[in-house]
């Protein structure tokens, strides 16, 4: 089956979980920017795990050679078939040559397209993912992110199963809540909204950021600068520079918290560098690095630290969550 | 979490990660002790069946150990390194002894020799350097010839070798504005460091010349990995560009 690409959006690309145990040769971990949306996409279009997905900025158009089952995710996604409103975060059964269009109503935000069966992609260093920087990835295994009339060749959908797969859908109250919180500031609610603090857990070169840098990062707000990408999201706010001027390049986790010496933190997300030499504040909780990834520039955030045994306990709580809830709706 | 052995610092990063950083009584040492721990997560990694290591990332002196957070949480990794450590594994070497001195198990890594065509237009910063270090431009070929590097990390880009030290002489800051692009092949040096950019990207640092060698092969594989050695040799431009067509 082929699905044409009418119209591409601002910025889409092809992901899936992306590269693990490849930072050590310098590949980028890669993967989608918000991995909770990526996976309940292909969880609602009857795909395994680790399947490819779009991941679109702006709004995409794409037609069908064949019928399919899709499932579109992320921010408050608007999603049309033909012309006519669907739900998002639901299966949608789609018919031959019909028009899907989707988009997030916050430019910049991501939205994910799965397309049920085996996408016929390039792999590359035990990936799909696209990183432009790196040549990997993307139609032509060389890195370039969907244009528009691209076709992707994916595994068609058998009548049998068109016709026998459930309509999945996730209700609406569990769309963008699904992280939860041990954290005082959310502790009453038993989920965080999108604009609930991220939480960090302090670490790497913490001890080189004075009290005062720690408390003006955990007491203000800063805003979501329009140097986001990829790689990282540079937020403006209060200075927190630390006192180290050089230091040996080390390896940069996802969601690190680095502090360059102009005193602005820069979120590094999922096509970071593999190591760099700027000092570091600690890291975001995992789950909140899909949050971030879903805020765009203007917008504000704030922090709230937490320990590591209350992170631990939030994802595994997440987690148990997200399998209920799968059992739920299959 | 204590620091024990080889090992002078725990450090969180994150939910499910940790740092170790490693001494040494100079880099070399750290950073073989480094590429030594590497090795034992790698054979714990390839002989358990459930494994909670997702992936550690080498540098310089340090080790980044991610693990899966639903199976372990730091305490249990400090833990279990502590027990590999007493257990008197094989590959770390004297159970709570200082390496400082001591005879520690390097695996041997691969030497290549990479050629370079000093001078090359498209990356030729050798007047700066010149500039920059008060030797002339021969001095400065022949004294990064002169040297076998060892490989202390690779990342940054895919397949991007750090390698060091260079001769002090040599010693040379960044460019005070980076390029945007630097070609694939640039050989470069910055402070004490000397690298092969492995595609073309971004850079700071001062070029010396073109390397025909690819860093990365057709399967994406790195030529160079941490702990190797490297020696330069000058090649001529027609050298170079027999290189090519060979």
């Amino acid at each position: 089956m082929k699905v044409e690409v009418i119209s591409k959006g601002l910025f889409s690309l092809i992901v899936d979980e992306g590269r693990i145990g490849k930072q050590r040769q310098g590949f980028s971990q890669s993967g989608p920017m918000d991995e909770m949306a990526y996976h309940w996409a292909n969880f609602l279009a009857h795909n395994p795990d680790n399947t490819p997905c779009l991941e679109v900025m702006g709004k995409m158009t794409v037609c069908f050679s064949e019928p399919t089952i899709v499932a579109v995710a992320g921010r408050q996604v608007k999603v049309q078939v033909n012309g006519h409103d669907q739900p998002s975060y639901s299966s949608i059964k789609v018919n031959k040559n019909d028009r899907l269009s989707f988009e997030s109503e916050y430019v910049g935000s991501k939205a994910y397209l799965a397309i049920y069966g085996k996408w016929k992609v390039p792999y590359q260093v035990g990936s799909a993912c696209t990183v432009v920087r790196e040549s990997l990835g993307g139609l032509h295994g060389d890195g370039r992110v969907i244009s528009d009339s691209d076709c992707i060749d994916i595994s068609r959908c058998d009548e049998q199963t068109y016709e026998a797969v459930s309509v999945r859908q996730l209700p609406m109250r569990h769309r963008l809540s699904m992280q939860h919180s041990m954290s005082k500031k959310c502790g009453t609610r038993t989920a965080c909204d999108i604009n609930a603090p991220l939480r960090v857990i302090k670490g790497y070169q913490e001890a080189h950021f004075s009290q005062v840098a720690k408390r003006m990062f955990e007491s203000s707000e800063y805003t979501v600068s329009s140097s986001i990408d990829r790689m990282g999201y540079r937020l403006t706010g209060a200075d927190i520079a630390s006192s180290l001027s050089t230091m040996r390049s080390e390896a940069i986790h996802v969601g690190a918290i680095q502090v360059p010496p102009d005193g602005q933190p820069i979120i590094m997300m999922r096509d970071r560098q593999t190591l760099g030499g700027y000092p570091k504040l600690g890291c975001l909780n995992p789950l909140d690095v899909n949050r971030l990834a879903q805020r765009v520039p203007g917008e504000t955030v704030s922090f709230i630290f937490q320990n590591s045994e209350e992170a631990r306990a939030d994802i595994l709580l997440s987690r148990q969550h997200v399998q209920r809830l799968r059992g739920e709706i299959a | 979490m204590q620091p024990f052995g080889s090992i002078k610092q725990f450090v969180p990063v994150g939910a499910n990660a940790i740092m170790l950083y490693f001494s040494g009584s100079n880099l070399e040492q750290a950073n073989a002790a480094c590429q030594q721990w590497l090795r034992v997560f790698d054979r714990a990694a390839s002989h358990s069946e459930r494994p909670w290591l997702v992936e550690c990332v080498p540098s310089y002196d340090s080790l980044l150990i991610i693990f899966d957070i639903e199976r372990v949480d730091s305490h249990f990794v400090y833990n279990t390194l502590r027990s590999w450590q007493n257990g008197g594994n094989t590959l770390i070497g004297p159970a709570g002894g200082s390496q400082e001195g001591g005879e520690t198990e390097v695996a041997a890594g691969k030497c290549h020799t990479l050629p370079v065509w000093y001078g090359a237009p498209d990356a030729n910063d050798l007047a700066e350097i010149s500039k920059k270090t008060t030797l002339s431009i021969e001095d400065i070929i022949s004294l990064h010839t002169s040297v076998e590097y060892k490989v202390y990390a690779v990342g940054f880009a895919p397949g991007f070798g750090y390698m060091g030290d260079i001769p002090i002489q040599l010693q040379c800051p960044r460019l005070s504005t980076p390029r945007k692009k630097v070609p694939k092949g640039a050989v470069a040096i910055a402070d004490r460091q000397t690298a092969v950019y492995s595609s073309e990207s971004p850079g700071g640092w001062n070029l010396m010349g073109l390397c025909p060698e690819n860093m990365l092969d057709k399967d994406n594989q790195p030529l160079l990995s941490a702990g190797d050695t490297v020696k330069f040799v000058s090649i001529t431009e027609s050298e170079f560009n027999a290189y090519h067509e060979g």
